[in-house]
């Protein structure tokens, strides 16, 4: 041992040689010496960076004076949502909101950014109003590009608007309406939730019609009417009285941890009126939750009734989800 | 280590006559006890260490692989149980298959420890009013023992201050500090790798037998803790053949198969070790081995956030463990470590300067390269599987901690050198040479470590380091916030107050939300479901790929708005939500 350590005294580390190439010696011990302090100070900086507790519960009397009915509650970074939600509640971050289809369905955005922070998709959006509240800053946001939308179909999910069916060798099969059927959620690996209020058709499991929400390719939200193609056949949503302007707009996806393999075929979703096909859109697996749109505008201001066809494969295991507004 | 440590304080004393002004006494004195006791020091620390962690266990929620290890631990003590009872029944093949079947992906070591702390100190002595509590506590003297291990390797091959230096930047590595909590293999794995590697040392320094025979015992103990374990021959044959080759060609058959003597331990005992350990072993053994082989090799991918990006296939992005040590070790470690390798590359170059000009001669400096060299070695084979872009990233941070001892060991290199220029620097000024300067010194740069673990509490996965803004940096940076469910306790207050009520049990096994029951920490009229739609309570940890079973409780109970959230930092990690709107 006192042999060894005489060799470690003798060694490189021991002269300081090896200290002094680095930086010299008291700018070295100096240099670490102010990483370690600012490092512990730092912590102390940052562990207070986000606004605290008491600060969410404050925002909501403080935001209602800009809040309007409608308005799209984006939070930046994102990961203060859960925050903002608690604080203010259903009524000013529905779920229809939060589980949006698409930022463009709304005519304003509050947006409440603390460290910093903004939401890239809204940068294009101009800014008519600044205002700091504590910790926060609030952006009203206006849309450049927004139409009211005059039907949206995901409204309509019951009997009196809709009627679904399965066509079986030609014949329509007519899957139950119901507005207490039997909920089931598939947990982590499995479906989304089936809602009470649901059309029920052959196949069972989760071959239902309703409304649901799905995980995105990014893993947020999507609220939207769950159709899965069936494999007894093409499956009929009849949509009755529908208004309808220039076009026609939606959004399908699936359940991306479940399809997130791509290696499933193609869905189909095509529409129709009593004079014809208006048109027709192709979803794959790894496509995530995709933007299509369908020009209607020969029938602008006109009420028609409107047949959605989903086709898939025919095994019957593929999901698929999607919503469709009227503009 | 005496004789080494006495020196040291003799060196102290020497150095201290040459300067009297500055307290130099002191220093020798304290030079002369911290050298003179460094096993006391080690130990003290250690069990220090273990208290440190039984003190704050409390507040750390179960974590699912505890759960399963649970389990598993209690049927293998059973089994232990009934061998002292019985020992013909235990011995037949299906008594010893139905107890050991259960999570024989993994050895038993830590499992049987688990096992039998839980059953001596909780069912009989009542010495833990908490039974996870007990289940852990083999984990925690396992984390203790590394430190030790760090403190006598850092001693013996530095200086005594460096070693408690090496000792303690482990220990308040945050994450080390979290997971040395858990009745879990990952820091105990650590630590025994660390032991191995100690061994090894001193087995090949010394050529004496009773080393290498340590060293076969424990490494088969490291290899019945976690399948790490088999990196270590690789690594320690290239510090073998490195070191010792050119002593090897030169002597005769006797030095050589005492040079040979570490290499059979670790090959022979170690296996026989294992096996002697690991009864489910011994029906099918080759069938048995092959299967613990091919399922860490060919492990299942599962899902973690890097950067934004949820990862579950390759490639695996291969920054990951470079970013992730950058992350979650504090910057003054990595510095020091930075600072301690490139010393010690030096050291390694002159070492074999100096052999080459005296023909491989003089091994004298190669002895004091041989330890930096074993550190950098198993340094880079422990962060080796993550060159691969085929390497699994799911853990986070804990499959490679059997590296961090050997980083600290670089650390500790780096801050003597640091302590070494501080006292150049301040030579000739009152205290300069005293304990007080490199006190002072080890403080600071402990401190970022320390801070983060004090206010970690229950949140160990959740903490980073200011390098990346602490939790809300990484937050908005996309690393991982939380993993294997654990933080449930932290709601335990919101949970309480709701009670009666059916709970969603999000990522959370029933086993460990029975532990939790167990300890007292719920009421009884909480009860644990695994179905959204039947529960009253939705718990949610956020991992970006599990937003979809939050999206099916919003859709169960048709809202999105959290009754609870518990924030790190003000970083949300867990929610939960409530049915009747409460």
């Amino acid at each position: 041992m006192t042999e060894q350590v005489q060799q470690y005294r003798g060694s490189a580390l021991y002269t300081s040689r090896a200290g002094r190439l680095l930086l010299g010696k008291r700018s070295l011990v100096l240099s670490v010496c102010l990483v370690a302090l600012g490092e512990a100070a730092a912590h102390f900086v940052f562990r207070s960076r986000a606004p605290s507790a008491s600060d969410w519960q404050a925002l909501k009397s403080q935001l209602a004076p800009l809040y309007k009915s409608g308005d799209l509650v984006a939070v930046a970074p994102d990961w203060g949502e859960p925050l903002a939600r608690q604080a203010l509640g259903d009524a000013m971050m529905p779920l229809s909101m939060v589980a949006r289809a698409d930022d463009a369905d709304f005519p304003r955005a509050l947006q409440i950014s603390f460290m910093g922070q903004r939401r890239e998709e809204l940068s294009r959006w101009p800014e008519a109003r600044r205002e700091k509240l504590g910790p926060f800053s609030i952006s009203i946001l206006t849309n450049p590009n927004w139409k009211a939308a005059r039907y949206q179909f995901i409204d309509h999910i019951e009997a009196t608007s809709l009627s679904v069916s399965v066509s079986r060798g030609g014949v329509d099969e007519a899957c139950p309406y119901s507005e207490s059927a039997q909920m089931s959620a598939g947990n982590l690996g499995g479906d989304p939730t089936s809602p009470k209020v649901r059309f029920s058709c052959p196949g069972g499991s989760f071959h239902w019609i309703g409304v649901t929400i799905i995980d995105d390719e990014q893993y947020r939200p999507r609220r939207c009417i769950w159709a899965p193609p069936n494999a007894a056949g093409p499956v009929n949503l009849r949509f009755r009285q529908v208004p309808l302007g220039k076009k026609l707009i939606g959004h399908a996806g699936a359940p991306w941890l479940m399809v997130r393999d791509g290696v499933g075929p193609p869905i189909s979703l095509s529409i129709a009126n009593s004079q014809g096909k208006l048109g027709s859109f192709a979803a794959k697996d790894i496509g995530g939750w995709i933007r299509f749109e369908w020009d209607t505008q020969v029938l602008e201001n006109t009420t028609s009734d409107l047949q959605l066809t989903i086709v898939g494969t025919g095994h019957g295991e593929q999901r698929f989800c999607f919503t469709l507004e009227s503009q | 280590m005496t004789t080494g440590n006495q020196s040291l304080a003799a060196a102290a004393r020497r150095q201290s006559k040459g300067n009297p002004r500055v307290g130099a006494s002191v220093f020798g004195r304290l030079q002369e006890v911290v050298g003179g006791n460094t096993l006391w020091i080690a130990w003290g620390l250690a069990l220090g260490y273990a208290l440190a962690l039984l003190a704050t266990s409390r507040n750390i929620g179960y974590s699912r692989d505890e759960s399963f290890y649970f389990d598993a631990a209690g049927r293998y003590f059973d089994w232990v149980k009934l061998l002292v009872k019985n020992h013909e029944s235990a011995l037949s093949r299906a008594m010893i298959d139905s107890h050991f079947a259960t999570n024989h992906e993994h050895p038993p070591l830590m499992k049987l420890l688990f096992g039998f702390s839980h059953d001596l100190l909780y069912d009989q002595y009542k010495w833990f009013s908490q039974p996870g509590i007990s289940y852990r506590f083999p984990a925690m003297l396992m984390a203790g023992a590394g430190v030790a291990v760090l403190v006598l390797w850092g001693t013996r091959a530095i200086s005594p201050a460096a070693g408690i230096v090496a000792g303690l930047c482990f220990a308040l590595l945050p994450r080390v500090f979290h997971h040395a909590h858990l009745a879990c293999f990952d820091v105990p794995v650590a630590c025994m790798c660390l032991s191995s590697a100690y061994l090894w040392s001193r087995a090949l320094d010394t050529g004496k037998f009773r080393w290498s025979l340590a060293l076969g015992l424990v490494y088969g103990l490291t290899l019945a803790t976690k399948h790490n374990a088999w990196l270590l021959p690789p690594a320690f044959f290239l510090h073998g053949i490195c070191v010792k080759s050119a002593t090897f060609i030169r002597s005769g058959w006797l030095k050589r198969l005492r040079l040979l003597a570490p290499a059979a331990s670790l090959l022979v005992l170690g296996p026989l070790v294992l096996f002697a350990l690991w009864p489910w072993l011994w029906f099918e053994p080759r069938e048995r081995l092959t299967y613990w082989v091919q399922f860490h090799l060919k492990h299942e991918y599962y899902n973690m956030e890097f950067l934004g990006f949820t990862y579950w296939k390759p490639p695996m992005p291969r920054s990951y463990a470079l970013v992730m040590t950058l992350a979650t070790v504090p910057l003054t470690t990595l510095i020091l470590f930075l600072i301690g390798g490139f010393c010690g590359t030096r050291d390694v170059i002159s070492s074999l300067i100096a052999r080459v000009r005296t023909h491989f001669e003089d091994e004298s400096q190669s002895k004091s390269a041989s330890d930096v060299l074993l550190w950098a070695i198993c340094l880079f084979i422990f962060y080796s599987p993550w060159l691969s872009t085929d390497t699994p990233i799911f853990g986070g941070t804990k499959h490679w901690f059997s590296a961090y001892p050997f980083l600290c060991l670089f650390a500790a290199r780096g801050f003597e050198t640091i302590r070494q220029s501080l006292q150049g620097a301040l030579r000739g000024r009152p205290l300069a040479n005293g304990p007080w300067a490199t006190a002072a010194c080890a403080a600071l740069v402990l401190l970022p470590g320390l801070v983060t673990v004090k206010d970690m509490g229950p949140w160990g996965l959740s903490a980073y380091m200011p390098i990346v803004g602490g939790a809300p940096g990484a937050a908005t940076l996309g690393l991982n916030r939380t993993f294997w469910g654990y933080t449930t306790i932290s709601l335990a207050r919101e949970l309480n107050a709701r009670a009666p009520a059916r709970v969603f049990l999000h990522d959370m096994t029933y086993s460990a939300w029975a532990m939790h029951e167990r300890d007292g920490a719920w009421k009884k009229s909480l009860f644990a479901t695994n179905s959204v739609v039947d529960s009253d309570l939705a718990l949610y940890h956020y991992e970006p790929h599990m937003g979809r079973v939050e999206y099916q409780t919003w859709a169960a109970y048709g809202t999105s708005t959290p009754s609870a959230v518990g924030t790190y930092e003000g970083v949300p990690v867990i929610w939960m939500y409530d049915r009747r709107g409460r």
